[in-house]
């Protein structure tokens, strides 16, 4: 049966049509393979979180090598929904960047874009569904690597310094994990994530696990960008092509998200260090710290694309926040945001990217006036803005409710208090643009651009529109969300 | 303004104290429901909200010399 | 999802203000004068009981509740909207009178919400809505406009907060009568409040409303505080800290109504007392109390808005806003100056709606035997009658002439306000029309000789203390700053408070706290700015630094705990 190979086939497909695309070398052809093997992916994720819905975790011996002496590739719902968001922000993504590249990266180019798209596709899924530790730093690597180039192919020149800044930082954050993984593997002999897991409860409290721990967490802190490890992120998502910056602020530190939430709770969660250390408090402390000074630095910045990064910086310290309530509820929270800023901050860069190729910039002086010369952009602008605010109504209000309900269920009210404060920064940081949009006349050069070409617009109309669809209809993210919490928290709640 | 203009005269201001009298008459005829002793006074609808608008009009005007005149006028 | 929601009159309205916006001409016209009327002929046809069944997080909401005090705020309200739509038919804005349907229609989707979390999203989008209308008023109401939005901004966090903490409390979803035991309905409260115009967050009204154009106050007189109310009504009835809260309210608004000089902004300040009066009348808590609120809820809208309407149409005329700069009116504007008349007899004079309203909460204070607050209500029963009525009334339309180039006010305007004094009156002369829509069952006869002959030996006393004292009512106009002019202009105005025997030393702390402010905002900009040390593009090495700082810091902590 194919279906048993999905699995593999998940990461397969992508990484098949990369090589595909570069022999094509055809910009038409490339952009064809590229979207039917995102199609496919996107399938395969959804059937793929459909049985682990059902049936719970998927294990599938890759090359038939016994396990754990061969790869396994293992998923259960929370890999699952983190597929599904990539491969769907993909499948966004590419019908967008027919045009949303053109302007943007050299046509000559255009088949090497799809390519790497393809191989960071891949390595993303790849991270998703390996239950390998090592094999998980490889399509770190694949990803990684895709990205910097991606982020270079942008035109302005400071594209490339954002580039060669991500690559030293990225490349530390994976030498870091590797680290990491090399102490696991003295300690316990084994790279199998499963493995590794049950043999560490019985390794106790020793030095190399705790050296493990923390080169673990700062690697895979860096990835995500949690603060104060994010100073990479806002150039390089501000120098990148539009549907790079989207598809980038979408998924790539949501899955570096998934991998701390493994370590912490699936492979370290079961070990009596984790609960003597103190490591909830410092994630805490993070934070507290991601949800203020970045969104402080947002609200002070003259071009949208950083605004929005430095946002992105921001919202993810609601999913770490999350993540350091070491509960369910908690969790849920943070799976929840996980799925509603990677709607809200994709539509909100994917729409950006349309307003870019129309007022060639994203310079608060070339936005001036946009609520005139392109409203519904703008209009979806704000829209998307309001679920970075979380009003009621938008996907945005549903997290940040499962987040307060969370630290209610904890007895944190001062957390409560601080995610709403957090949130009133948010709605300064959308002001600015609500204020430029609509209350500044445009620049005199303005070429009265019109709205973005549609193949660029519906795409991320419909991602603003999901953004709506998920503030007002939760039922289906949220129970998929206590679904991923409750996978996760399964082997921590055994020692609880 | 001309605060001439906005008093009612002669005729006018007459009819008024002359209808403030009917009603204070009147209100000796009909049968009224005290609740508190203070309103069983004779004329109390008439003499309470009188003293109590002289009152007002006293104390906004101290608190006027004290805190007056605004001076950011786009107050308006 | 229960079909009558198809019938839901807030849906109705705001979808059709939406298409308001899109339309000129007649058929604008046409529409804003039905949809009123279709939604509140589908507003009757709904029977009383829940409706609902959408989901939402893990609760069954209850969008549509249809009761006597749902349905009696939802039909005021729609009869607001609709002698506003009748008067702003010559307005040409084309934001304003579409906005108020988005306004009006979220006012009713509040009144008529039967769980927390509808009636939030109502409440927002009123908030929305309304700021709309402000905004319509020009380019001198944008930052008036900004300040409105933020307090209900603001307000509206504050509601959140508390619907958030008493649902995750295990409260129930639907509105009911709370308890102010623990933190969150304390949190409601002060968020419904805020709505309400209590202290300290009063002066939006006047802030705000009387820079909206000559018909937008009309609207928003009509709408957000008397939700707030109604949701007291709903969450608070009887809570004992509603009486000083709203006699404070009252006082206060009597206070600024007597020495305000613009005409619409004593109006508000009218708004701020009367609403006091109401939220007074909640705190009693009685069913004769609560079906006074109601009644007056009712009444009050009707008789400011035909104010309103009547200064709106001097607006139009003149240009002119202040009572110093008007007067004399009434020979070019007759029938509108009759209309003002009548609107202050409206307050509380007999054979209209004020009158048998306004003593039903009287009634109610007086059988509770609260012997202050009854004196109290008496004073601003009075006192508003003087400040709010007599005082526009004579101060904008008698007086010496000023040679002021005004017309009588076009058909469409007196309409409007001819609809509401026959509304007024209908109510006045034959009480039944309005007591047989009240929550409770009522059994009050206003018209006994004892309250007829009391009522005008109140108004015609008062009448007197007014010419008496109009010399020095005309002396003060203007002259006394509010409490929202403290937090817009703070500084060189501190020394004034040395009447309150802080020395003038109060100046040199104010210039400090100013200076210090100064700084701490430019070092905000230093350390966040886009040049700022935490928003720099770092070069590489430090980035490097940072990481390493981070695993050390939890390797020390790791191995030191």
């Amino acid at each position: 049966m194919l279906t048993q190979h999905f699995p593999a086939l998940l990461v397969v497909v992508p990484l098949v049509a990369a090589p595909i695309i570069v022999l094509a070398r055809h910009a038409l052809a490339s952009w064809l393979i590229a979207l039917l093997a995102t199609a496919a992916s996107f399938g395969i994720a959804a059937v793929l979180l459909d049985q682990t819905l059902a049936d719970g975790v998927i294990s599938y011996a890759m090359g038939s090598w016994e396990i754990p002496l061969g790869i396994e590739y293992r998923i259960d719902a929370a890999g699952a929904f983190v597929a599904l968001i990539v491969a769907g922000m993909g499948l966004i993504a590419m019908p967008y960047s027919r045009v949303g590249i053109a302007a943007e990266v050299r046509s000559e180019e255009h088949y090497l874009y799809y390519a790497l798209m393809m191989l960071c596709l891949a390595g993303l899924l790849g991270i998703l569904v390996t239950g390998d530790a090592f094999n998980l730093f490889v399509f770190l690597e694949v990803s990684s690597l895709a990205t910097y180039v991606l982020i270079a192919m942008g035109r302005d020149r400071r594209a490339l310094v954002a580039a060669y800044q991500y690559l030293l930082m990225g490349t530390i954050g994976a030498t870091l994990y590797v680290l990491g993984v090399g102490l696991l593997y003295l300690e316990t002999g084994t790279l199998n994530l499963a493995d590794m897991a049950a043999r560490l409860v019985s390794v106790g409290d020793s030095r190399g696990v705790l050296a493990a721990l923390a080169f673990i967490t700062v690697g895979i802190s860096l990835k995500i960008a949690l603060f104060p490890l994010h100073l990479w992120l806002p150039n390089a998502y501000a120098y990148a092509p539009s549907p790079v910056s989207a598809f980038l602020a979408a998924t790539a530190t949501k899955v570096s998200i998934y991998v701390l939430m493994r370590y912490f709770f699936t492979i370290f969660g079961p070990t009596e260090v984790f609960d003597a250390r103190a490591t909830g408090a410092i994630l805490l402390g993070l934070s507290l710290a991601a949800m203020f000074v970045p969104a402080i630095v947002a609200i002070f910045q003259h071009d949208m694309k950083r605004l929005l990064a430095y946002s992105s910086v921001s919202q993810i310290g609601y999913i770490t926040l999350g993540i350091s309530m070491d509960s369910v509820e908690g969790l849920m929270a943070s799976a929840m945001h996980l799925f509603n800023h990677a709607l809200t901050k994709g539509g909100l860069f994917l729409v950006l990217g349309g307003v870019v190729l129309r007022c060639r910039g994203a310079g608060f002086d070339r936005l001036a006036g946009l609520g005139h010369t392109m409203p519904m952009a703008s209009f979806a602008m704000v829209v998307g803005g309001l679920s970075l605010i979380g009003v009621p109504g938008s996907a945005g209000f549903i997290s940040k409710w499962y987040l307060v309900s969370a630290a209610m269920h904890e007895g944190q009210w001062w957390l409560v208090g601080a995610v709403l404060a957090s949130s009133l920064l948010a709605v300064i940081y959308v002001w600015r643009f609500v204020e430029v949009a609509y209350f500044r006349a445009p620049p005199a050069d303005h070429p009265a651009p019109g709205e973005a070409p549609l193949s660029m617009f519906l795409p991320a109309l419909a991602m603003i529109v999901a953004c709506v669809y998920f503030g007002i209809d939760a039922t289906w993210s949220s129970d998929v969300a206590m679904r991923v919490a409750e996978v996760l928290m399964s082997s921590r709640s055994i020692v609880q | 303004m001309s605060l001439k203009d906005t008093l009612p005269r002669g005729r006018l201001w007459r009819a008024l104290l002359l209808a403030l009298l009917a009603a204070l008459i009147g209100g000796l005829f009909v049968e009224s429901h005290p609740h508190f002793g203070i309103d069983a006074v004779p004329g109390f609808n008439a003499w309470f909200p009188m003293l109590s608008a002289v009152a007002l009009v006293f104390l906004a005007r101290a608190l006027a010399r004290i805190f007056g005149p605004r001076e950011d006028e786009d107050g308006r | 999802m229960a079909a009558e929601l198809l019938h839901h009159p807030a849906l109705w309205l705001i979808l059709g203000g939406i298409a308001l916006g899109f339309l000129r001409g007649a058929p604008r016209a046409l529409l804003s004068l039905g949809l009123p009327l279709f939604a509140a002929w589908q507003l009757w046809g709904i029977p009383e009981g829940l409706y609902g069944g959408m989901h939402f997080l893990d609760y069954t909401l209850e969008m549509l509740r249809v009761d006597r005090l749902g349905r009696l705020f939802g039909l005021v309200f729609l009869l607001a909207l609709f002698v506003g739509s009748v008067y702003a038919l010559r307005q040409p804005s084309r934001l304003e009178v579409p906005a108020a349907f988005v306004y009006g229609g979220a006012a009713v989707g509040a009144v008529l919400a039967g769980d927390w979390i509808t009636l939030f999203v109502f409440w927002e989008l009123m908030a929305i809505g309304s700021t709309l209308v402000i905004w319509a008023g020009g380019r001198e109401a944008y930052p008036a406009a900004m300040r409105y939005l933020m307090v209900h901004l603001f307000g509206g966090v504050v509601l959140m907060a508390g619907i958030t903490a008493h649902l995750a409390g295990g409260g129930g979803l639907r509105i009911e009568a709370l308890a102010l035991d623990g933190i969150a309905p304390w949190f409601i409260l002060a968020g419904v409040l805020i709505n309400a115009g209590a202290f300290p967050f009063w002066s939006w009204i006047p802030d705000a409303y009387p820079r909206a154009s000559w018909s937008g106050m009309v609207f928003l007189s009509a709408f957000t505080t008397k939700t707030a109310v109604y949701v007291l009504m709903r969450g608070f009835p009887g809570a004992e800290v509603l009486i000083p809260i709203g006699l404070l309210m009252a006082g206060y608004g009597l206070i600024y109504a007597l020495v305000e000089n613009t005409a619409r902004r004593v109006l508000a300040y009218a708004i701020v007392n009367q609403v006091g009066f109401m939220i007074a009348g909640i705190g009693i808590g009685t069913e004769l109390a609560l079906n006074g609120v109601a009644a007056h809820a009712f009444a009050h809208i009707v008789y400011k808005a035909l104010l309103l309407m009547a200064i709106g149409a001097v607006i139009v005329q003149t240009g002119r806003r202040d009572c110093t700069d008007l007067g004399g009116l009434a020979r070019q504007m007759p029938v509108t100056t009759g209309f003002a008349i009548f609107g202050a007899l409206a307050m509380s004079a007999p054979l209209t709606a004020g009158f048998i309203t306004k003593s039903l909460v009287l009634q109610a204070a007086a059988d509770a035997h609260l012997t202050w607050v009854w004196l109290a209500m008496m004073v601003i029963a009075a006192g508003v009658f003087l400040a709010a009525g007599l005082k526009v009334v004579v101060f904008v339309f008698f007086g010496e002439p000023r040679d002021l180039d005004a017309e009588e006010a076009p058909p469409s305007q007196r309409w409007g306000m001819r609809l509401l004094a026959l509304t007024s009156l209908a109510a006045g002369c034959y009480p039944p029309l309005l007591y047989d829509l009240l929550p409770y069952p009522i059994d009050y006869q206003p018209y006994t000789g004892s309250h007829v002959v009391f009522q005008l030996q109140l108004l015609l006393a008062t009448t007197v203390v007014f010419f008496l004292l109009r010399a020095r009512l005309v002396a003060m106009l203007g002259s006394l700053i509010d409490i929202d002019w403290f937090y817009r202009s703070l500084g060189p105005r501190w020394t004034k408070l040395v009447v309150f025997g802080v020395s003038i030393e109060i100046r040199e702390v104010a210039r400090l706290v100013m200076r210090g402010l100064a700084n701490l905002l430019g070092s905000l900009r230093r350390h966040y700015g886009t040049r700022g040390v935490l928003a720099r593009t770092w070069p590489s090495g430090s980035m490097v630094l940072w990481v390493a700082l981070l695993l050390l810091m939890y390797l020390a902590l790791f191995y030191l705990a």
